[in-house]
């Protein structure tokens, strides 16, 4: 996947994470749906990690360098 | 939700007879999608039929403790009979329900970020009318 392609596949799990999160909220005992939340946020957490190691941070918890990344990768206007 | 601009004329006058392809059908009668009939409160304008024939009401039915001068609404807590395949006979009124949701096959990641939810349950495109294909239960099974 190119760094669009990724980044498409992050907004898609973690628009499927807020939905069981509001499932779970009124359903809280329902075990398939907790399967699924874990599974949807495994999933997640691995397309962050491999987005922000090669593309540079998304969230503040995202810089993975021991340099501060976020000034090196596009400004909003770029 | 993919629908927003799709033509409406297949949608179904509430009261169950066909809309056409028209908009007429949406200007019927029963524009808020009631599927109830006008019916009495009671399912039954005459309360003698409820009541045994001495005016007083029995125990067994359904008429209250009205017995003697005060009219009897039939005594009726509960949503009315009066129309068929009312999921919600037997309710109490008065009160709003919503129907407990399930949890069924969900969409793929990508189709539930187009539909705008990843329950096809809860995929429920407005037209502003009842589909005439429309199922009170939609969503189906797992």
């Amino acid at each position: 996947m190119n760094q669009k392609q990724l980044l498409m596949y992050i907004t898609q799990v973690s628009f499927a994470l807020t939905e069981v999160n509001l499932y779970l909220d009124t359903h809280p005992c329902d075990q398939e749906a907790m399967e699924y939340y874990q599974e949807v946020r495994k999933l997640r957490q691995e397309a962050l990690e491999k987005y922000q190691c090669q593309f540079g941070p998304l969230l503040n918890d995202g810089n993975h360098s021991d340099s501060w990344e976020w000034v090196n990768t596009p400004w909003p206007w770029q | 939700m993919n629908y927003m601009n799709q033509p409406r004329g297949n949608c179904a006058s509430p009261c169950g007879t066909p809309a056409g392809n028209n908009r007429q059908g949406m200007d019927s009668g029963c524009k808020n999608g009631n599927p109830r009939n006008g019916g009495s409160r009671c399912g039954n304008n005459n309360m003698n039929s409820r009541c045994d024939g001495k005016g007083c009401p029995s125990a067994n039915s359904r008429c209250g403790n009205h017995c003697g001068n005060k009219p009897s609404r039939c005594g009726d807590c509960d949503a009315n009979s009066s129309s068929r395949n009312d999921p919600l006979e037997g309710m109490p009124i008065g009160i709003g329900y919503v129907p407990w949701q399930q949890w069924r096959t969900t969409y793929d990641y990508c189709e539930g970020l187009s539909q705008g939810t990843i329950f096809p349950c809860l995929n429920l495109p407005f037209y502003g009318c009842i589909p005439r294909d429309f199922h009170y239960n939609k969503g189906g099974r797992a």
